[in-house]
């Protein structure tokens, strides 16, 4: 095995799983993302030198796989009007049976920008400003979308946490 | 309940999501698009030398030589079956380009057309340093431009739209509106306006014709 591809192996096997967690919480459908990051994945080797040399590699394949899909909804839209998919449609079969379902009904009800948000933060470590890169939105907008998302998500939670303590 | 809590109950909760896609497969995937690309390359390589061979294919290309005619801010090329290719990647000299395109019944509008952009039901936007555009006829082939240009600043166009007018030949004319996305890790969806093109029939359309009464015949002049 060269470098190259050695390089290649490890970053896919040690960010693979980041990278569709962030991408499925983004678009709430299990298994196009998955389709949609191994595209991104296969995008990523084909031009390995350059993208190997990105600051965030692992940002670098998210934000293609998240293209791809505007790509993609793009053409779709283009070409007919099919019933929304599964993003739209919380509680049908493209959740992950492993993701707890009112954890994704909750975060598909966040604003598709501020779930980006938080998948690049929670899953990807990434900082606010390289955040702000890859989205390209200023870093005043992430940390503003990423107050929203969590205060949502603690007021959609916190009654759980509630109840769960008085049983 | 803190924030801390709120973004550990949501990384736990995609815990057992994982990838189940082979590296191999990746790769193999990936190994393929690099082919396509290298051919592509080499495609385009070989058409460059029969354009430099001179096979039949003139090239005008404004700012530049017919070498370095891809780097130009617009170029008209006439082609071996009859089409002129059109692709501008700058907004530069347009006095030039509508010269050039006037023998084919095209003119531009190098303003913003509110009218136009209305009807793509865009805004109307200032004018942006670069601002590739594509014509594409949708019947007859007076002008053709390729779906998709990479220019030297890797911007990339998608088609999002479309407008079609009539030539003063009959031939119909689309113009493609696009949105440019600019490369990896920055995406900047941004409306190409409707900046181009108007231009007189020669004819009123056929329908019209049926429709309009005829011309009443012109009296004769007394002779004197």
């Amino acid at each position: 095995m060269d470098t190259e591809t050695d390089g290649f192996t490890r970053f896919y096997e040690t960010t693979r799983d980041d990278c569709l967690r962030a991408v499925f919480a983004s678009v709430g459908d299990r298994q196009a993302a998955e389709d949609l990051v191994a595209e991104a994945f296969a995008r990523a080797w084909a031009r390995w030198r350059t993208v190997s040399r990105h600051p965030a590699p692992q940002a670098w394949v998210v934000r293609t796989a998240l293209n791809a899909r505007v790509s993609w909804w793009r053409r779709r839209r283009r070409e007919i009007a099919f019933p929304e998919p599964a993003a739209e449609a919380p509680g049908d079969g493209g959740l992950d049976s492993a993701v707890d379902r009112e954890l994704m009904a909750v975060l598909l009800r966040l604003p598709a920008r501020q779930r980006q948000v938080v998948a690049l933060r929670l899953f990807l470590d990434l900082d606010t400003a390289a955040t702000a890169e890859t989205l390209g939105i200023a870093p005043g907008t992430v940390t503003a979308h990423l107050a929203r998302a969590i205060a949502t998500l603690r007021e959609e939670f916190s009654p759980t946490i509630h109840e769960e303590s008085w049983r | 309940m803190n924030d801390d809590n709120v973004l550990t109950a949501v990384r736990e909760g995609f815990a057992p999501v994982r990838m189940e896609t082979p590296a191999k497969a990746i790769m193999a995937r990936g190994a393929m698009m690099r082919r396509r690309r290298n051919g592509g390359r080499l495609t385009a390589g070989a058409m460059a030398a029969a354009l430099g061979a001179g096979l039949g294919v003139s090239a005008f290309a404004h700012g530049g030589t017919a070498q370095d005619a891809a780097l130009a801010a617009w170029t008209v090329q006439q082609r071996p079956d009859g089409t002129v290719l059109v692709t501008v990647r700058k907004l530069d000299d347009m006095a030039a380009l509508r010269a050039r395109l006037a023998p084919y019944g095209v003119s531009i509008a190098t303003e913003p057309n509110p009218k136009l952009a209305m009807v793509c039901g865009i805004p109307a936007l200032p004018l942006p340093a670069l601002r590739p555009w594509h014509v594409h006829p949708v019947r007859g082939v007076p002008i053709v431009v390729p779906p998709i240009v990479v220019s030297r600043a890797g911007l990339k166009e998608v088609f999002d739209g479309a407008k079609t007018f009539r030539l003063p030949d009959g031939h119909r004319l689309s113009i493609k509106f696009v949105h440019v996305i600019r490369g990896p890790g920055k995406v900047t969806v941004e409306p190409l306006h409707c900046v181009l093109k108007q231009f007189t029939p020669a004819r009123p359309p056929v329908k019209q014709m049926l429709q309009q009464p005829p011309a009443p015949a012109t009296p004769a002049t007394p002779a004197s």
